[in-house]
């Protein structure tokens, strides 16, 4: 350096070994980022993965029960199933089968 | 330095090597422009303290882009156009801190380094340099750059993006300034 302009001792070996660090860091920390994010994305997949429905009984568990259309749920039941004991149990009218909510006591 | 000077050896190293090479190779940049780039933002700055932010900053900055130098023009000029931008983006979030009035500024910049322990000029030098400190950014940047640098005033213009004839002017305005301080000092002296 040359006078009238002055630097601290031992400046220009400090800033070097500064910008050096600073320049390696953001490699180090991309590097930890990209590890961070595949594991996320890992986690993330395996949570979201369900097991296929493949059984009538699990595709009849996993749908709501006004998504469900009658003909098909009927063709699914054997006939043992579709057998009914008493079919007075059964209120056939408009709201079947959600009855009001002021019907139920 | 072995090589073309406006495209020195290692700059291949440092645009396209691999994260160790291109280390190696910042550090023989480094070698080479570290001291002149301090100097040339010391002068922008006008004090060690931001020239010592700025400095990095440029230093940082010159190996994330090194990869963009395309060679159309010097490499110096790349590398001053990188400490200018730095030096004048500094120097305008302190602008509200800096009087307008030349004679104002100056009073303020010559009183700073009279009380600048790592400022070892006489009273000739001290002026020169408060006058220079208290020049408008732009200004500030063509004089030091031709006058200290002594770079063209091609290369400059393609720097700045402006004519030479304007560069020209900018150089001129500041020289009167300059001397006219100097000028004062030598009737005080």
């Amino acid at each position: 350096m040359r006078p009238p302009l002055l630097t601290p001792p031992d400046f220009f070996e400090t800033q070097r070994s500064d910008v050096l660090a600073a320049i390696q860091k953001p490699t180090r920390i991309n590097r930890w980022i990209a590890l961070a994010a595949c594991l996320l994305v890992t986690a993330g997949y395996f949570m979201a993965k369900d097991d296929p429905c493949l059984t009538y009984a699990c595709l009849l568990e996993s749908t709501p029960s006004h998504e469900l259309p009658v003909e098909w749920a009927l063709q699914g039941l054997s006939e043992d199933e579709f057998f009914i004991d008493d079919w007075s149990d059964l209120q056939f009218n408009d709201t079947w089968p959600n009855p009001p909510k002021n019907s139920i006591k | 330095m072995k090589g073309n000077p406006a495209h020195p050896i290692w700059l291949a190293a440092l645009q396209n090597g691999h994260h160790q090479a291109k280390e190696k190779a910042f550090m023989a940049f480094l070698d080479v422009w570290h001291v002149r780039i301090y100097e040339f933002i010391r002068r922008m700055m006008g004090n060690h303290e931001d020239a010592q932010d700025v400095t990095q900053e440029t230093l940082v900055q010159v190996f994330k882009s090194a990869h963009q130098f395309k060679g159309q023009s010097a490499f110096s000029s790349w590398v001053f156009t990188i400490a200018s931008r730095k030096s004048l983006d500094a120097l305008k979030r302190r602008k509200r801190t800096m009087p307008l009035e030349f004679d104002d500024a100056f009073a303020i910049a010559d009183a700073d380094l009279q009380s600048d322990a790592l400022f070892s000029g006489d009273e000739a030098e001290r002026w020169l340099h408060a006058a220079l400190a208290a020049l408008p950014p732009r200004q500030r940047q063509v004089f030091t750059l031709r006058y200290f640098e002594a770079l063209p005033y091609s290369e400059i213009a393609s720097m700045t993006g402006t004519s030479e004839g304007s560069l020209k002017a900018s150089y001129h305005h500041a020289v009167v300034k300059i001397k006219g301080k100097i000028a004062t000092f030598a009737l005080t002296a």
